[in-house]
């Protein structure tokens, strides 16, 4: 699309009124012209002046008690942040306070000075290496989290090299996908095996964090049909790779989308996106 | 010393959101509601369908109150683009058009005039929203009739051109010239529109 198409098609596509394909490509245009963005930002305020040309309809007294006992209940599902999901790091002996000489760790009762030290050093032994058993399993416990994550990212990345691999072999496409309203600064791409296969692999960051009981899910939409395509867990880091396998292959699919859904998934999208690119291409 | 406002703005309100306190959104709820609500009943003519919008609108901003970003505008018209997004594409999904795909159009940022927001801008909305029905009532009935068949029905313009029996250039033009035209009654009331 050149500048002068936008300037005929800039007022269609505030209102919604482009079919897809072509806001795709007048968004495309945008991406390299600043004239042109300046002019649809300007058609743009216009939209937000006809959200206000409707019919004022006060809302029934019940929705405010709805929705305020939705925030409520989705507040209480949380888990509490004061409590660590995770086992905490042993603490370097640099860093610990260091105990003060009229402060005990454990009470013992009064008895003779040379009785205490005896009490003291027969016990100091079973202390000493129940605090270090506690350190090693709280160590163990932190290694095997890397090492699962490791082992993750390690599948990942194999199954990753497959598609790309397959894709050599039988020919591949990559996709833009764009932040969308939920996060205008997230990017990613798409990268899918043409026609054998439903294999894919998505690339993505910038998305937010999520409150803990959410989770990124990726859709693969065609027509009104939206495909779950996995799910994506922002904790994982700041750029996250989902390995897709579909049941036909990716190019079959107008779009893929990326919405946030409880974290055991979504039967069907129930946020707005935060990422969409356009896969087919007419 | 600074004191605290008397009306506390949507910012700080908002702030407050992170905080998990639930009198700043029931604050947020009560402010714009209506416009909200409004909004959803206009497109999806179902109220029903119109409290689930709301609904999801609210909860979104109370369990991501950092989506809503203020150097890209107030927060009435980046709620207000969020419903009418949900509202269409809820409608979209409710009619059979097979053949149709319709992607999360991307509204572009908001300019903030002076680096500053007004702390409650509900009277500048209600301002607003009477410029453009005022405006609206001015322009020809066909070329209002293609925007809101658009804007509030979800309809393309070949949908439109269609549904109407005209030519496809008609939709397009009606749509293109109404607009302006809007713009062209607005400014000439003094209505700033920021670029």
């Amino acid at each position: 699309m050149n500048c002068a198409e936008v300037d005929q098609n800039r007022e269609l596509h505030v209102v919604g009124a482009l079919p897809w394909d072509t806001a795709e490509d007048l968004e495309a245009h945008l991406a390299d012209c600043p004239s042109c963005r300046e002019a649809v930002s300007r058609s743009w305020e216009m939209a937000k002046m006809l959200r206000l040309a409707v019919p004022a309809t006060d809302p029934p007294e019940s929705l405010r008690r709805r929705v305020l006992a939705a925030a409520s209940a989705d507040t209480a599902a949380e888990p509490d942040p004061q409590i660590p999901s995770s086992p905490r790091l042993p603490v370097s002996p640099s860093h610990r306070s260091p105990v003060s000489p009229s402060s005990r760790r454990f009470s013992v009762p009064h008895l003779s000075p040379r009785l205490t030290w005896a009490a003291a050093a027969a016990t100091l032994p079973l202390m000493l290496s129940g605090w270090l058993a506690f350190q090693v399993t709280a160590l163990q416990q932190e290694v095997h989290s890397v090492a699962q994550a490791s082992a993750r990212s390690q599948t990942t990345n194999e199954m990753t090299a497959e598609v790309f691999l397959k894709g050599m072999a039988s020919g591949g496409a990559w996709a833009a996908v764009n932040g969308a309203e939920m996060a205008p600064a997230a990017r990613g791409r798409l990268y899918y095996v043409l026609n054998d296969g439903g294999e894919a692999v998505l690339f993505c960051e910038g998305l937010p964090p999520l409150p803990r009981d959410q989770a990124y899910q990726v859709w693969l939409m065609r027509g009104q049909e939206r495909l779950s395509a996995g799910m994506i867990y922002p904790e994982e880091g700041a750029k996250l790779v989902l390995v897709i396998r579909a049941p036909l292959p990716v190019g079959e699919f107008d779009a893929v989308g990326v919405t946030s859904e409880p974290r055991r998934g979504s039967a069907e999208p129930s946020s707005s996106n935060y990422l969409w690119g356009r896969v087919k291409r007419s | 010393m600074g004191m605290e406002p008397a009306v506390p703005s949507d910012q700080a309100l908002v702030a407050r959101l992170s905080a998990r306190d639930s009198s700043a959104l029931d604050e947020l709820y009560q402010r714009y509601v209506r416009a909200v609500y409004s909004l959803a009943c206009r497109v999806l003519g179902d109220p029903s369908l119109a409290e689930d919008v709301v609904q999801d609108v609210f909860l979104k901003l109370w369990r991501q109150p950092e989506s809503y970003r203020a150097e890209r505008g107030s927060l009435g018209p980046w709620l207000l683009s969020v419903t009418h997004n949900r509202s269409v594409d809820m409608l979209r999904r409710r009619r059979s058009h097979a053949e149709q795909q319709f992607p999360e159009v991307q509204e572009a940022p908001a300019t903030v005039i002076n680096g500053a927001l007004d702390p409650v801008d509900l009277a500048g909305l209600q301002e607003d929203a009477a410029a453009i029905r005022r405006a609206l009532a001015r322009i020809p009935p066909e070329q209002r009739r293609a925007i809101e068949m658009a804007f509030f029905e979800g309809k393309t313009h070949v949908e439109i051109s269609a549904e109407l029996g005209e030519p496809l250039g008609t939709a397009k033009t009606r749509i293109r010239l109404g607009m302006r035209k809007l713009r062209a009654l607005l400014e000439a009331e003094g209505v700033v529109l920021h670029a």
